[in-house]
């Protein structure tokens, strides 16, 4: 273990540049991005990420390349500021974190379109099932008494 | 699942998969570990058909060699890691293990936690993206503990990495931390702690340092006195106002009466604390 396996980038205080001193070492990366359905409809190639702000297009090039193997054609970066928000019944006010937002541009021709990843399933218990069917034919029943006129069928 | 991956030729990571198989990040452990290994990333493009290459032959030809064995589609081919199995789409929550603590971490070689702190990373960013999904569409995120346990695990990680990296800083060089500091007055009377920086030009050079204030003028006693007094008032209150809550307390429920004040469990927890840390690094002598 030569070096500090800390993450030197974000140490405060660097050592002033000179080319025997030894290079900035990257081992261990901070930085966690999210996938994101974007807001306004992209290109089928474009995959919308939001970042935190020390990160560059360059090191989220490397990020994506490295970890995920994802090719990158173009990174174009924009900061959001986020919105000031309130609670109208409590007049609590707070703001919303800043973030960045990166749209990646695919290389190859790739495709992504974000997947619904929340679509309940729906599963039914038996006794559920039953109920409903229970429901219905009472429902059935009730359509045709009205249609005779609100008399029974044993007639 | 571990001895599939196994084979892939990692012999320093046994060690994770006994423990992985428990553990928070086991699945995703195969999966990037796969990935790792993979030596080929060729360009991935639409299969070449013969007619293709019958109409145009200034086509290159690029072979679809896919490394991963997970998924078949070529859409979105990296993508698909910043979402969880597709079968766990929709649920309600979902089994994971616990986080790693930090005896366990501690077993662990300096490879196999470099390893480990980047499967972490890829499922801390899987959840995120869901957490975020979950907000945008005004639902739950399924089993949400997942994103604490995986900080928790990251923050462990890197305990033990620093402690070790502090052991060996102070064998090799006696010191502990890795920038020396130096706890100064500033003008105003206020204690502080400065972290050397590294400059290039040397100190009986720099006037500007040189003329900057290390110490408080006489003057300033005066209202470090104020300053002091102030505190201390404010923690008198403190102690004044929980001491009137016990008192209403004691008043409501009498048998409190017999059991210990807030205040003097604090202070026997703190001599507790001291007294199981000082054993602590007797056993280690």
């Amino acid at each position: 273990m030569a070096s500090s396996l800390v993450f030197r980038q974000l140490l405060r205080h660097r050592l002033p540049w000179h080319p025997e001193n030894p290079k900035l070492q990257v081992l261990l990366t901070p930085f966690c991005i999210k996938l994101v359905r974007p807001g306004k409809p992209q290109p089928p190639d474009t995959l919308q990420f939001r970042i935190p702000m020390e990160m560059g297009k360059q090191e989220l090039k490397i990020y994506l390349e490295e970890l995920y193997n994802i090719p990158v054609a173009d990174i174009r970066v924009r900061i959001q500021m986020g919105r000031r928000a309130r609670n109208w019944q409590n007049r609590m006010y707070w703001k919303e974190e800043d973030h960045k937002v990166a749209y990646v541009v695919m290389r190859d021709g790739q495709t992504f379109e974000f997947p619904d990843i929340l679509a309940k399933k729906e599963e039914k218990t038996e006794i559920e099932k039953m109920e409903n069917e229970m429901y219905e034919k009472e429902a059935v029943k009730q359509r045709e008494t009205t249609q005779r006129g609100g008399i029974n069928t044993w007639f | 699942m571990a001895a599939c991956v196994c084979r892939s030729g990692l012999p320093n990571s046994k060690g994770i998969f006994e423990l992985g198989k428990q553990c928070l990040g086991a699945r995703l452990l195969s999966r990037s570990i796969t990935v790792m290994s993979s030596p080929q990333r060729v360009f991935q493009r639409q299969p070449v058909t013969p007619s293709l290459m019958s109409q145009s032959t200034a086509l290159q030809t690029f072979t679809v060699v896919h490394t991963k064995t997970l998924h078949t589609s070529s859409s979105y081919q990296g993508a698909e890691e910043f979402f969880d199995d597709p079968k766990n789409w929709g649920e309600k929550t979902v089994k994971h293990g616990d986080a790693w603590a930090l005896d366990q971490l501690r077993q662990k070689s300096n490879v196999d936690l470099w390893k480990l702190w980047y499967v972490l990373l890829k499922e801390r960013n899987m959840l995120l993206t869901l957490e975020q999904e979950a907000h945008r569409q005004v639902e739950r995120m399924p089993s949400e503990e997942r994103l604490d346990k995986v900080t928790e695990s990251m923050e462990n990680l890197l305990e033990v990495l620093l402690e070790r990296e502090k052991a060996l800083r102070l064998l090799k060089t006696g010191r502990e931390e890795e920038v020396p500091g130096k706890f100064l007055f500033n003008v105003f009377g206020q204690k502080y702690y400065r972290r050397f920086k590294p400059y290039p030009m040397p100190v009986w050079m720099n006037t500007s340092f040189n003329k900057r204030y290390w110490t408080f003028p006489t003057f300033v006693e005066y209202y470090i006195r104020l300053r002091e007094e102030k505190h201390q008032k404010r923690q008198f209150a403190q102690a004044h106002s929980e001491r009137r809550w016990w008192a209403k307390m004691v008043e409501k429920f009498p048998n409190l009466r017999d059991q210990k004040t807030p205040w003097e469990e604090r202070e026997e927890k703190k001599q507790r604390d001291k007294e199981q840390r000082l054993r602590e690094i007797e056993k280690e002598y």
